[in-house]
């Protein structure tokens, strides 16, 4: 019996549906199309395998084969995945046309690496992936789903950090800047996602800009903390912020434009963007502490998790939720770090961990409905 | 984003134009960049060889290449091949140069890497190292050097 008649019949004998009603769900979920997020997933591994299948095949008899042979070959495939692409869109054969517009992707950055190899160019591998991203940007905003927006955002985000970073024209500006860069890739995302958000709605690009201006932030944050407290305010240089603060005020023009989102919601926005760039400024200012730079992080989660709790997102909501309860824990380390290391302090710590879980548990619906109802 | 099946075809064109546009680009730089040859040595003689490709130093003939350079920061610099010179700045007068970059007093090109089969790889790390290798480099007129052919004493390892 499978886990959805267990449950028809549990609801059916405690009166909760009727028999009638029990074999409508049950005719409905069995002739649903399958998971095709678990076949996209699939399809896509498997596209993914035969790419890099060709690519070994070719790497394998490099020399058995010209130079111009290897182009060409390499061109006809590029013209292939498109072709097949295209048609597949036309045909709306969403999935299909999913994997082949991502093994297309991929096949064009293995191009930018057979290119390299054949003219011997000693280029590094995010002036690879940044050429890539130029080029496939459009490809990206093709897709009808998060997947492939999400994969070329993290090549786009890597290669400009990256870029920032290492090259000759920006690195004499960036080199020991870094959390500068990273305050700033988060930013850039969340334009991003403000923009497509205006196009196109919750898009697929909205989605992968929207999460790697989360993922980001968490890891711009974390840096914060950890490489900030060696600062001092005479090591901070002001002009490697420009690019945040550009960002920045892009992001509250398009806040403070925007006709979705209540008063109340704007404000919430706006004091979650102020809590994250506070932290990469307090060198500049004599309060340098873990406990500072960890109020701020707290301050730029709740913020958000309640911003999020009014728009009604519940699992991003939660997902927050969750990452607040897991920097308090650390908070927990950071103060009582020395207890964590005795048998007693371990043991509070497991308690605290176990009842963290107990509760968030417990009453994980009523915190969702009471942050739901702040607002209003 | 994009929903007309005329914008999906260009956001798929333009990919494909931009990758035949590059190998346009590397092979004319190719055909009209003029040739020079560079004794080459390895910049690790232990380990010359790095997965599939070599990489090695060039000799430019020049003194105090990229020195006066932070060790910290990068910077471009450019080599002028015809009065054997090295300056920070883009060299007047000078109508053979080599543009790249000054990392920790080594300058580099873009040109330090050459690929090389899996099964000639050990062979041919021990002909670099044994014998005079160098390296044929074509020079466009803005210093972009991109590299033709390596060389074991003097004749192509191709043909060896």
């Amino acid at each position: 019996m499978s886990q959805l008649e267990k449950l028809l019949s549990d609801w059916v004998l405690n009166d909760l549906i009727t028999k009638e009603q029990a074999k409508k769900i049950s005719h409905h979920e069995e002739n649903k199309p399958s998971n095709s997020w678990v076949l996209y997933g699939f399809l896509i591994l498997g596209a993914l395998v035969i790419g890099i299948g060709i690519i070994s095949l070719i790497a394998a008899n490099w020399e058995n084969i010209p130079d111009t042979v290897k182009l060409i070959i390499d061109f006809l495939l590029l013209i292939a995945l498109a072709t097949g692409s295209y048609i597949s869109w036309k045909k709306k054969e969403h999935i299909l046309f999913e994997v082949l517009l991502i093994s297309f992707m991929v096949l064009c950055l293995a191009s930018i690496g057979l290119i390299s190899q054949i003219y011997h160019t000693g280029g590094k591998l995010y002036q690879a992936l940044l050429m890539w991203s130029v080029i496939t940007s459009a490809v990206a905003a093709s897709s009808k789903r998060s997947l492939t927006p999400f994969i070329w955002a993290a090549g786009f985000f890597s290669s400009i950090t990256f870029t920032a970073l290492d090259s000759a024209t920006f690195q004499p500006i960036f080199a020991r800047h870094e959390n500068s860069v990273l305050m700033a890739i988060p930013l850039l995302s969340a334009l991003l996602a403000i923009i497509c958000k205006k196009i196109s709605g919750e898009s697929g690009q909205t989605k992968s800009f929207r999460s790697w201006a989360i993922i980001g932030g968490m890891i711009a944050l974390s840096a914060a903390e950890t490489h900030l407290l060696r600062y001092r305010s005479m090591d901070l240089n002001i002009i490697t912020f420009i690019p945040g603060y550009v960002f920045t005020i892009l992001i509250v023009g398009g806040i403070l434009i925007s006709s979705e989102y209540k008063k109340v919601q704007k404000i919430l926005l706006l004091l979650a963007l102020a809590f994250y760039l506070i932290p990469f400024h307090l060198p500049m200012v004599p309060i340098q502490s873990k406990s500072v730079y960890a109020a701020f992080s707290i301050f730029t989660l709740s913020t958000m998790a309640i911003f999020l709790a009014s728009l009604g997102l519940r699992g991003l909501f939660q997902i927050f939720l969750i990452i607040l309860g897991m920097r308090f824990l650390v908070l927990y380390f950071q103060a009582l770090g020395g207890l964590a290391t005795t048998g007693f302090g371990l043991i509070i710590s497991g308690v605290i961990i176990i009842s963290m879980v107990i509760t968030w548990n417990k009453y994980r619906l009523k915190i969702t409905n009471w942050a739901e109802g702040l607002i209003e | 984003m994009i929903k007309s099946n005329k914008g999906l075809l260009i956001s798929l064109i333009i990919p494909i134009v931009a990758l035949a546009l590059l190998v346009v680009y590397k092979k004319h730089v190719l055909s009209i960049g003029k040739e020079v040859i560079l004794p080459i040595t390895g910049y690790d003689p232990r380990d010359l060889l790095s997965g599939h490709y070599l990489i090695y130093t060039i000799n430019y003939g020049v003194n105090s290449v990229c020195r006066g350079s932070s060790l910290k920061t990068k910077r471009p610099g450019y080599i002028c091949l015809d009065y054997k010179t090295f300056s920070f700045s883009r060299p007047k007068n000078c109508k053979l140069y080599i543009t790249g970059t000054c990392n920790r007093n080594r300058f580099e090109a873009g040109v330090e890497r050459y690929y090389i089969p899996e099964k000639e790889a050990k062979n041919l790390e021990d002909l670099v190292n044994s014998n005079e290798a160098s390296i044929v480099l074509s020079v466009p007129k803005n210093g972009k050097a991109q590299i033709k052919d390596l060389l074991i004493d003097g004749a192509s390892w191709k043909n060896r």
